[in-house]
């Protein structure tokens, strides 16, 4: 596999887990790493250098929003919400994923399941 | 303790945005390392432990300032309203405006279709014949772009967009300047049937054009 392939593939993969998570709830980039390294029992794991120029893009392209609240800690953090685009964008980037697993498993007998 | 807002700023120096949004970003992963730190102090890790865990999560400072770079420039000149909308927009506006400068060589002779007894407008059946392609040059290119149907299907009827604004703006300057009464000089039912025949009856056409890249919502907005 070539590093492009690689890099799409993690970047899309990316994008999913980011837009998934704050579809649940607004949350700061520390709690965005923590909770997908949480859930995916370590599998998606990200520095500063992967998940932030990752939330700006996302915000760049409209389909998240930042703003700056304190937290339960009473430090200002900037939490990212989902706009309506991102909501939207959200359901056929799903089915994307699953086409993609579908044909992984045709091809391989490769479940994500 | 560290100060990783002084360790961001030094870090990030050759970042080249504004103070305001370097400030921000600055904050930003500032605020992160601060959190990593405090969760390895929770977990038990001795201060130097928690420093480490917080710089090898950081990584590379370089590929970080450049990724940044890349994410918060506006995709050079153009950012994405730009894309989907403006510029397919302008398209089907200057290809409607090129067909309306070569066709009025050719023949530029108004007809007057009678749509009711009471109600007759003047088209311009070359013109608007044309029409089509213009909304579907504007959807074809928003399509492209990644565009929703509603920005395609604005891109498509840009050109009749235009007038409905410039209509507007001449109801509006007649609204707020006392004595002027433009609408009134060229009589109501004129501007009426104008407004039908030189905006509605191309943005249907245009319509008509657009509707084949209107099928899928793939886009973004």
């Amino acid at each position: 596999m070539t590093k492009r392939i690689r890099t799409q593939i993690a970047r899309g993969s990316a994008e999913l887990a980011i837009l998934t998570l704050l579809a649940e709830k607004p949350l700061y980039g520390f709690e965005i790493a923590k909770q997908i390294e949480e859930k995916t029992a370590g599998a998606l794991r990200f520095n500063l250098a992967s998940l932030y120029p990752m939330l700006y893009e996302l915000e760049k392209r409209g389909l998240v929003k930042g703003a700056w609240e304190a937290n339960r800690a009473g430090r200002d953090r900037r939490y990212y919400s989902l706009t309506p685009a991102g909501k939207r964008k959200l359901g056929p980037l799903r089915r994307e994923w699953q086409s993609f697993f579908a044909a992984l498993d045709r091809l391989a007998g490769v479940s994500h399941a | 303790m560290r100060d990783w807002k002084i360790v961001v700023d030094e870090r990030i120096e050759s970042l080249k945005l504004s103070p305001g949004a370097k400030e921000e970003i600055a904050a930003e992963l500032a605020a992160h390392c601060e959190d990593v730190v405090d969760q390895a102090r929770r977990e038990g890790l001795t201060e130097q432990e928690a420093l480490e865990r917080a710089e090898a999560m950081a990584g590379d400072w370089k590929e970080l300032t450049a990724e940044i770079q890349r994410a918060r420039q506006e995709d050079g000149a153009m950012n994405e309203r730009t894309k989907k909308f403006w510029v397919p927009g302008l398209i089907s506006f200057v290809a409607a405006t090129i067909f309306l400068v070569l066709i009025s060589q050719i023949s530029y002779v108004p007809r007057m279709v009678v749509l009711r007894s009471s109600l007759a407008v003047f088209i311009y059946p070359i013109w608007l014949a044309v029409q089509p392609i213009c909304g579907a040059l504007g959807a074809y290119f928003s399509r492209r772009a990644g565009g929703t149907r509603a920005i395609r299907l604005a891109a498509g009827l840009f050109p009749s967009l235009i007038l409905v604004a410039s209509v507007f703006v001449v109801l509006l300057i007649n609204a707020l300047k006392p004595g002027r009464n433009d609408i009134g000089t060229m009589g109501a039912a004129l501007f009426f049937r104008s407004v039908i025949g030189a905006i509605l009856i191309p943005a249907v056409a245009m319509l008509l054009g657009a509707l084949p890249f209107l099928r899928d919502n793939a886009g973004t907005a």
